[in-house]
């Protein structure tokens, strides 16, 4: 694969890479040295990529992975630590006690926090489905993992999210959006 | 709530489209007749789009997108974070700037336009002026641009519109043209955009040459030429485009 081809077509992803990075870090500046270290790292390992119809998940993998790495140089474990997703029951049982025009209603900034509060492989494989759209089979090569625990972790953090929306709404901790009259 | 045994996880496996063709219809026909599988579905869809919708969208940093799109070798980038970066070692200096050494001379301009056409061509940006007339269009160009813009006629492609881009720091035209399914970008620059050392060095590395022509892996062909003061690019992507 030529080096200007690779190239132009990783560059085309900055802009989604740099705001998978400004989720990930939550600073601008880290989130710079972020994409810029992925790129510097992409380009190193350019032989690697054999499909580059696959070049995005290709990139997102290398983020993550230099994203994981930055948490555990700063010993951040806490973020990394692989909270149990509950079982089959009590997550069938958290979407049950919410419904769907209570969801909707619920303002992008709870969702936020509620996705924040999620361990960071439930948190990942959900924001990788529904905010970047990439596929279960690409997730599950960006995470290293089987396609089945990225199935089982996105049901899981949908029904944790369901449950954390619920519980602060219970305690008037959601800021509701305003009906029009 | 009456249970059912559909697991949790298959309903949101439907609701992302990830389920096989027999299992999907099989979801569908059960949620006909089971009212808890069908507001679990409607809740999960819910939950799908309320996460969609908690994506901000930040735009690039002027100076990192500079820094990649043009890397450069001299003093100017070493005040940026990366030089913070590969301070680390001065192996892994060297490391840094023998990769940069191999980019530098075949990324720039080339890379520029392949990833502004790539674009184009996955997603179709919108032109900020849709016409197929395409006098029309050099006409709108030309009154933008700061130079006389001369659009060629494509064989069997028309025109769907275009907008002004900006080449290597200089005013250009980018006009959108179709040919049945494939997507054609044509760039028409003022001289001397694209450096010759640049093109006779792409023009060795190219896979195939056809006339001013060259083939480039990933479906990529450029195809150059010159017009009055202007130079034209044409990028078409090939094959499964």
């Amino acid at each position: 694969m030529a080096t200007d081809t690779f190239w132009a077509t990783a560059l085309g992803h900055m802009s989604e890479l740099f705001n998978a990075a400004m989720a990930l870090t939550r600073e601008r500046a880290a989130a710079e040295d972020l994409v810029q270290e992925t790129y510097r790292v992409a380009l190193e390992r350019q032989e690697q990529l054999r499909d580059l119809g696959r070049c995005r998940a290709w990139l997102f993998r290398i983020l993550r992975n230099l994203h994981l790495d930055s948490l555990r140089r700063g010993h951040r474990q806490a973020e990394l630590t692989v909270i149990p997703g509950g079982s089959e029951e009590a997550a069938t049982a958290a979407i049950d006690a919410i419904d769907s025009g209570f969801v909707t209603a619920t303002e992008p900034i709870d969702v936020r926090r509620a996705l924040d509060r999620l361990g960071e492989e439930f948190r990942t494989a959900v924001i990788l489905c529904d905010v970047e759209g990439f596929t279960y089979e690409e997730i599950a090569e960006i995470m290293e993992c089987p396609i089945g625990t990225v199935r089982s972790r996105i049901a899981r953090a949908r029904a944790r999210v369901a449950e954390s929306l619920r519980g602060r709404s219970e305690t008037g901790g959601l800021a509701r959006k305003e009906k029009k009259p | 709530m009456i249970p059912c045994d559909r697991p949790l996880e298959t309903l949101s496996a439907f609701v992302d489209g990830e389920l096989g063709v027999q299992e999907e219809l099989e979801i569908r026909r059960h949620l006909d007749g089971c009212p808890i599988c069908a507001r679990r579905v409607a809740t999960l869809e819910a939950m799908k789009g309320a996460v969609a919708r908690t994506a901000e969208i930040h735009p690039v940093p002027h100076a990192l997108k500079e820094s990649l799109r043009v890397p450069k070798l001299d003093g100017r980038r070493q005040g940026y974070r990366l030089a913070g970066l590969v301070a680390a070692g001065s192996v892994f200096v060297l490391v840094v700037l023998f990769a940069w050494s191999r980019l530098a001379p075949r990324a720039s301009v080339t890379a520029q336009l392949i990833s502004d056409h790539s674009r184009y061509a996955a997603t179709g940006s919108p032109a900020e002026y849709a016409t197929s007339d395409r006098e029309r269009l050099a006409r709108w160009f030309s009154e933008r641009v700061g130079f006389s813009v001369s659009l060629p006629a494509l064989a069997d492609a028309r025109v769907t519109g275009g907008r002004r881009c900006t080449i290597a720091g200089r005013k250009a035209a980018l006009a959108f043209y179709e040919r049945g399914k494939h997507r054609m970008s044509v760039f028409v620059m003022p001289a001397g955009t694209l450096p010759a050392a640049e093109r006779e060095r792409l023009r060795k590395e190219a896979a195939g040459e056809a006339g001013d022509c060259l083939d480039f892996s990933g479906g990529y062909r450029l195809c150059f030429s010159t017009s009055g003061d202007t130079e034209v690019v044409t990028i078409e992507t090939r094959g499964n485009a």
